[in-house]
């Protein structure tokens, strides 16, 4: 079966077809559909295209090495070489009305490559299930191009009449092979395609995750042996030391049978003796279910995220019409606690974060600044775009001179995609974050929270919101801190509704 | 690539073959600006032999409407294959340069 290779191709035009063939041919392997051939193929083509005539100096000879990688339902590529970043200090990317405005037979002759990026990623992005761009500083740069077989998702399909009364919930257990497409029928059911995370359509995805533990997952079982409920930690992201409790349903069918509180139980006493630091939760904010449950079993909230999911999503057995794009509470829970840290707080949320922090029983401390600030020599960063729910993430993973320039050209690049919401993840125990926040605010990045052990031990969450406006009224917080996380972050947002 | 054009019930036709790739759009684009120099009544780029349309490809076609437009040229697109139909109408250019299936339907 193959998993993956490696292929090194010259900065030439020449290398580009063959290259192109190749990844077909696994495509092709992996069960792509021709249309999903055709949208990597124009993605690679394209961005490699881009990338050799505008990103490396004129007659200079450099490699650049293609990763392609099965997983599962799907294929992954990922282009990495040394080429020269996008410059963004010209600052000349451009919306695609602005661009309209000034494109000229002129002006597409004497392109240097910033104009035609912004257009390329905007395109890109929407061929692809996620588009990713890794700045690793000196040692270079890496896309990553992602994309799932289509046929591999679980279809509606008509199942024999349950007769409920004949049937009622058994067990709780680990699933079996067996037991992942119920599953994925069961988020169907549900939701439609609309569930957050996507991975639950794709039986095939869900089997590995199980098999390589990125997902602890426990189902509920009936009499007549039917996936009735379903829950899960799952790792956010590889090596993480957090785990995210969620994926969380139960058929209501079978409602009033204890079925969620068996499940949650079972996880949480899974998640107690692992080996994570803490478990996190994504609330949904246009009901207050999932919060009181997250409360209950000791929970406390750490960030909002505004707009975290797209309005279509939609509850096939629950009367909710979303209105607005759905905000989504953090809920977190230490199982290693720390009962004390110093960070770097910017003055002006000091308060609030300490507040949050405090509810996870760990006291933060306002550390000194030093004689001598290290600055680090290039910003390191990833961006993602993650296209099911039309959001992107930039981890900032050390900050130096450019830092600013560089997210400011990510920003306007989002934007232009017509990316709702930019969530920013920024390192607290880095001194040089302090005058960053400042700076982002000023170009319209808000306060989100905290978030422990997400990509740093300590995150600090600001968010991007693309010019869309917020009813903050219809976002139900459960818990006093929560209301008061809301209340805070809608002072800051100009963006929103004003019901007064 | 190669640009053929012709002129048909008036209207001038120019169909590029290939690809509008980004070392191709540049001259396509010259090309292009030199047909529209001479100022016809309408202009139609069949596009049904184009194998792949860039980010650069698009970007002339939008350099020709927008020259179009100033000139008073009716401009447009006939006969895009699936996958430059798909990155046409991805990128929202389908807003700004009228487009067709068919030459009869861009004629008429």
């Amino acid at each position: 079966m193959y998993k993956t290779s490696k292929v090194i191709i010259k900065n030439s035009f020449d290398s580009i077809e063959p290259l192109v063939g190749y990844v077909n041919s696994i495509g092709s392997l992996v069960g792509l559909n021709k249309k999903e051939m055709q949208r990597l193929s124009y993605a690679l083509e394209e961005s490699l295209q881009n990338s050799i005539s505008f990103d490396f100096e004129s007659g200079s000879e450099e490699d650049i090495e293609v990763e392609i990688t099965r997983i599962a339902s799907g294929l992954r590529v990922t282009i990495s070489d040394n080429g020269i970043p996008k410059n963004p200090f010209k600052q000349s990317v451009q919306s695609i009305d602005e661009m309209v405005k000034d494109v000229s037979f002129e002006s597409v002759a004497k392109s240097d490559g910033d104009e035609i990026s912004a257009l390329s990623d905007f395109v890109i992005h929407k061929l692809l299930d996620k588009y990713r761009y890794i700045n690793k500083g000196k040692d270079g740069r890496s896309i990553e191009m992602t994309i799932y077989a289509s046929d591999k998702k679980i279809q509606e399909e008509l199942e024999p009449e349950l007769r409920v009364e004949e049937d009622k919930f058994e067990l709780i257990r680990i699933p079996t092979k067996e037991d992942i497409t119920g599953i994925s029928r069961l988020f169907y059911k549900s939701y439609g395609y609309s569930y957050v995370n996507d991975v639950v359509y794709y039986p095939d995805r869900l089997a590995t995750k199980i098999e390589n533990n990125s997902l602890i997952s426990k189902v509920a079982i009936s009499e007549q042996n039917r996936v009735i409920g379903h829950i899960a930690l799952m790792q956010p992201f590889e090596d993480a030391k957090i785990s995210e409790w969620g994926m969380a349903i139960s058929d209501p069918l079978f409602r009033g049978q204890g079925i969620m509180s068996e499940l949650i139980s079972k996880i949480m006493h899974k998640a107690k003796t692992s080996t994570y630091h803490g478990i996190f939760s994504h609330s949904v904010t246009n009901h207050e279910f999932t919060q009181k449950i997250c409360v209950k079993y000791g929970f406390s909230d750490v960030a909002l995220l505004v707009g975290y999911a797209g309005s279509e999503l939609s509850f096939k057995n629950i009367n909710n019409d979303l209105t607005q794009r759905e905000s989504t509470i953090i809920s977190y829970i230490a199982l290693k606690k720390e009962s004390q840290i110093e960070l770097f707080m910017p003055k002006k949320h000091e308060q609030m974060i300490k507040k949050l922090y405090n509810g996870i029983g760990t006291k933060a401390i306002q550390k000194s600044p030093s004689k001598k600030v290290n600055i680090a020599l290039k910003t390191e960063l990833t961006d993602t775009i993650i296209s099911a729910i039309n959001i992107a993430e930039i981890i900032l993973k050390s900050i130096a001179s450019d830092a600013l320039e560089l997210i400011k050209y990510l920003t306007k690049k989002f934007s232009i995609a017509k990316i709702d919401i930019i969530y920013l993840y920024i390192d607290l125990e880095d001194e040089n974050s302090i005058d960053l926040v400042e700076k982002l605010e000023e170009i319209g990045y808000i306060f989100g929270g905290i978030f422990p052990h997400y990509h740093h031990e300590n995150a600090l969450v600001l968010q991007f919101i693309n010019n869309i406006e917020f009813d903050y009224s219809l976002i139900h917080s459960y818990t006093p801190l929560a209301k008061e996380l809301r209340d805070y972050v809608q002072t800051q947002d100009n963006n929103q509704i004003d019901k007064g | 690539m190669q640009v053929k054009s012709f002129k048909e019930e008036g209207t001038l036709i120019v169909a590029p073959s290939g690809k509008l790739d980004t070392f191709n759009a540049p001259k396509f684009g010259n090309e292009l600006a030199k047909l529209l120099e001479e100022k016809p009544e309408s202009c139609l780029l069949d596009l049904s032999e184009v194998t792949f349309l860039s980010s650069s490809g698009l970007q002339v076609l939008l350099a020709g409407a927008k020259t179009s437009k100033k000139d008073s040229i009716k401009y447009g697109v006939f006969g895009m294959q699936e996958m430059v139909n798909d990155v046409f109408f991805l990128s929202g250019f389908n807003n700004f340069i009228n487009s067709f299936e068919t030459k009869q339907e861009a004629l008429s």
